[in-house]
């Protein structure tokens, strides 16, 4: 059939509808529900979804110097240290590792980590710092993996 | 393993601060114990005038023969593992472009951000933190000389992030911004971590290595 004029009260939205829902869905492929098929429930998901992503990257940082603070932590109450005295031992001689690189050390070189320790608390003793008590064993209901051998 | 264990003992001997740095004031070596006050290490002001020996004899006083000798014996057990080169694999904290990375030999570190390296080139990480192996490590204070120890590392690759998506969205304010963004990564080998047996070694002048007269 040829229609020779235009038909009446039909809205011609544009020619790529189609892709422009298809890059929302295409993000929201893994959702739950309507939500990965329907494009208005779709759209709204997305777009917290993106919204989430853009604010979690500098989150992230703050949860990883947490995540690093605590096993750092971790490794200084193994031998019996507190972290601020840790830190405040290092920073005094000048040695200017960071957080991220201490957790390593905490968990993949223990030796490393414990000599640090010590240079710490000697500095703080002979300082005279408040509250630094003597190096030693875990607490009582600790197990370490060197007690394994 | 011989070193470490000497190092605790001795450690756990003495009352005092048992920590210093060799001749290379920057360094301090686990285990080594001259005793010298530790605040002179870190004031800069006068080391650049006075010649270090001189340095350590100020301090001198405060070391006793038995720790002074025990320190010796610690550095010269070192300085014989790494001269028969049984020192085995070593790792570095190495500092680049603000960030540390613990790193040792056949790693690849990725270095985010406009970086002036291309493919191909071969560079000296200079700012050396931490060094250590099986039985030593050598801490920096805050970094190691880099006569006594190198590495040294590749440029292999020159790429971009992955997209990230910045999209801000203010709720019944009709504000909605997307951006996208990728950010310039260089990918480094690290070829090799090497220590010279020179801990402690007293030259008659510093840094002239690599200098070209």
């Amino acid at each position: 059939m040829v229609f020779t004029s235009l038909a009446l009260f039909v809205r011609n939205k544009g020619p790529d509808e189609f892709w422009k829902k298809r890059r929302i869905l295409k993000l929201s492929a893994h959702f739950y529900g309507r939500s990965r098929n329907c494009y208005s429930l779709a759209i709204r998901a997305v777009h917290r979804a993106l919204v989430f992503a853009t604010k979690g990257r500098k989150l992230k940082k703050e949860d990883m110097a947490a995540l690093w603070e605590t096993r750092i932590t971790a490794g200084c109450e193994e031998h019996n240290m507190t972290y601020p005295l840790f830190r405040e031992g290092l920073t005094r001689c000048n040695i200017l590792l960071n957080r991220k690189t201490l957790a390593d050390l905490a968990i993949w070189e223990p030796r490393t980590f414990k000599s640090l320790v010590k240079v710490a608390h000697a500095r703080v003793s002979q300082d005279g710092l408040a509250g630094v008590t003597e190096l030693g064993d875990p607490p009582s209901e600790v197990i370490t993996r060197g007690m394994f051998k | 393993m011989f070193v470490v264990n000497k190092f605790t003992a001795l450690l756990a001997s003495l009352n005092k601060f048992a920590l210093s740095g060799c001749i290379n004031k920057y360094v301090l070596l686990c285990g080594h114990t001259e005793a010298r006050p530790l605040w002179r290490s870190t004031t800069v002001s006068h080391l650049h005038s006075l010649p270090v020996t001189q340095n350590m004899i100020l301090a001198s006083s405060e070391t006793t023969e038995e720790e002074e000798k025990q320190s010796n014996e610690l550095i010269s057990k070192v300085n014989k593992q790494l001269q028969q080169q049984r020192e085995g694999r070593l790792f570095a904290v190495v500092h680049v472009c603000g960030k540390q990375f613990k790193v040792t030999t056949e790693d690849i570190i990725i270095i985010e951000g406009n970086w002036a390296p291309q493919i191909g080139d071969k560079l000296k990480l200079e700012k050396v933190l931490l060094v250590g192996g099986s039985d030593f490590s050598l801490i920096g204070r805050p970094i190691l000389s880099s006569e006594l120890v190198s590495v040294h590392a590749t440029v292999i690759e020159k790429a971009l992030s992955h997209i990230k998506t910045i999209f801000r969205k203010k709720k019944r304010q009709q504000y909605q911004r997307i951006n996208f963004k990728r950010t310039p990564h260089t990918m480094l080998r690290i070829n090799s971590i090497q220590v010279k047996p020179e801990v402690n070694v007293k030259k008659a002048v510093e840094g002239l290595e690599g200098r070209i007269f």
